[in-house]
């Protein structure tokens, strides 16, 4: 049977007049890619720092590998690996001086680090504050990749400033780990991010989990449609769809049978292109929020 | 304590030690160069100092004697002034790491290590205080040309002059969350301290404003000439340690969001 590895018990969270989790219950079990999925500020990262012992939850519980993560920071640490969404690095060093550091107060081996280097072509030889953004999110990624026997890895928004190779690269690394046993946790503000990686999703908003599930069963045949046409879009003519008008000329439809309705009526503007992809966070927020106003 | 977070806290700060080596020489060499031709001139140079307004004469500790001798002359311009802006200065530089990691966002990394916030906290205090030691060996590698018989005076007070200012550096740094703020704090603190030991030597009925200051008790040419003031020493020394506590508390309880 499959232990938790992560188990949130109506966690709260105030920063002054600000809650920033607000009874947020969550249990992901061992071997599971679980994404944490939110707009900004809707307590992603606050639920990261939680996990990962760096701040006190207000109220509530959290048990993280059987270990109070607040109080057993240090003994957890042996067993977490954590990669930040916004990555700064000590400037001065040279990036395989702070890996080397890192390894050794972790007892991590050191001696892997040229050969990912390699791997993931990161210039480990220059001063950190000389690198580009996504070259020091990849040594911030190595960091991740050194441990080796981590059984729990938490990272929040880790393919921003990663290009499409790096991004695919990782998403097959973490693919790997999770298949060895480890736990990924991590939290997106994209839900195709989620999508491609995940078993199962918890979207958050407000400091509370909004749903909770697979992919699938959270949005079911619900998909985008982005289009471009040559003339201007009279949204009358669209009924019951509710396009939303970025210019114009273009515009994005969400909802079921798409392909089927929406596609032949949007045809008489003149599409010049059309995307067709899986739905979006801010749907599915807002059928949320429909849904308790109906209330 | 752990090794190898002290060693890294310690190795990070060794550009600057090397250049504070060069540069501490510069002053003292020409310092020392310019006491001889002083000495030469005597007579002129007192008639120069009389005629010195008395605050001026206060603010900077300056006397006849100090001129006339090598000792006063390193302890009047060297220890009177140099240390303490050394001090202020690294104490400032040390403490407001911490915040500077806070304020640009890599302490993360290091609060993810298997080290308790304690370890780690205590690691970095005490290659604070190696760094403080080595800078005033470094300083007393020069100085101690002339003062050689008495270095372990000036060292004692110095020591818990540096240790009392580390202390409120690390305890202010644990409530701040940028190096600017920490910086601004130390040097404010360091001016008002000086304003008030000038006020209380200058102005006549103010003298009461001087045990409000620091800068009354640290008085490296007494120190040189009459021995050390171990109540002053063992004073800054607790009240040192009492930041470092102080800071020690708030980092074990201080919530640090990424």
């Amino acid at each position: 049977m499959n232990q938790q590895v992560i188990q949130l018990e109506n966690l709260t969270k105030q920063y002054g007049t600000t809650r920033a989790l607000d009874g947020l219950h969550l249990q992901v079990q061992q071997g599971e890619l679980f994404g944490l999925v939110g707009v900004n500020g809707a307590g992603k990262t606050t639920t990261l720092s939680v996990i990962m012992g760096f701040i006190k939850a207000s109220s509530g519980t959290a048990s993280v590998l059987g270990l109070d993560p607040w109080k057993n920071a240090p003994e957890l640490h042996k067993e977490v690996a954590w990669l930040p969404g916004d990555v700064r690095l000590p400037d001065a060093l040279i990036g395989l001086e702070w890996l080397t550091y890192q390894a050794s107060v972790a007892n991590l081996d050191k001696n892997q680090i040229p050969a990912l280097a390699s791997e993931w072509e990161v210039p480990l030889n220059r001063p950190m504050r000389t690198l580009s953004k996504g070259n020091r999110q990849k040594v911030a990624l190595l960091r991740l990749l050194i441990a080796k026997d981590a059984k729990l890895l938490v990272l929040d928004e880790p393919t921003s400033g990663l290009d499409p190779v790096a991004q695919e690269r990782l998403l097959l690394a973490l693919r790997e780990r999770a298949k060895a046993g480890a736990t990924v946790f991590f939290s997106s503000h994209s839900l195709s991010e989620v999508q491609t990686l995940c078993d199962r999703v918890a979207v958050i908003d407000r400091g509370k989990v909004l749903k909770l599930g697979t992919l699938n069963a959270l949005t079911g045949d619900t998909h985008t449609l982005t289009v471009w046409t040559q003339n201007p879009i009279d949204t009358s003519q669209l009924e019951p769809w509710k396009p939303r008008l970025i210019s114009s000329t273009h515009a994005i439809l969400e909802g079921e049978g798409l392909l089927e309705d929406a596609l032949p009526k949007l045809m008489l503007f003149g599409i010049e292109r059309a995307e067709f992809g899986g739905m979006s966070l801010e749907h599915l927020l807002e059928q949320n929020h429909t849904r308790e106003v109906a209330r | 304590m752990n090794s190898k977070v002290f060693a890294n806290a310690f190795r990070l700060g060794r550009v600057g030690l090397i250049w504070y080596a060069i540069g501490v020489m510069l002053p003292i060499l020409s310092g020392t160069l310019g006491q001889s031709a002083m000495q030469d001139q005597g007579a002129a140079l007192g008639k120069i100092i009389e005629g010195l307004p008395p605050a001026v004469l206060a603010m900077f500790k300056i006397n006849l004697s100090s001129f006339s001798s090598p000792i006063g002359y390193m302890c009047a311009r060297g220890l009177s002034l140099l240390w303490p802006i050394v001090v202020i200065a690294f104490a400032a530089g040390s403490a407001g790491g911490i915040s500077s990691m806070l304020e640009r966002g890599t302490i993360h990394f290091e609060l993810s290590l298997p080290v308790s916030r304690t370890r780690w906290f205590m690691s970095r205090i005490l290659a604070g205080l190696l760094g403080l030691v080595v800078l005033m060996l470094v300083t007393f590698a020069v100085l101690s040309v002339s003062v050689s018989a008495q270095w372990w005076r000036f060292m004692t007070l110095g020591l818990a002059f540096g240790i009392l200012w580390l202390g409120i550096g690390y305890a202010v740094a644990a409530f701040a969350r940028d190096r600017g703020l920490v910086t601004g704090v130390m040097f404010g603190l360091f001016g008002l301290e000086f304003l008030l030991a000038t006020l209380a030597s200058t102005i006549s009925g103010a003298g009461w404003l001087g045990n409000l200051s620091i800068w009354t008790s640290y008085t490296p040419e007494s120190v040189m000439n009459d021995g050390v003031p171990w109540g002053t020493v063992a004073l800054w020394t607790v009240l040192g340690l009492l930041g470092f506590g102080l800071a020690l508390w708030r980092w074990r309880t201080r919530d640090i969001p990424a």
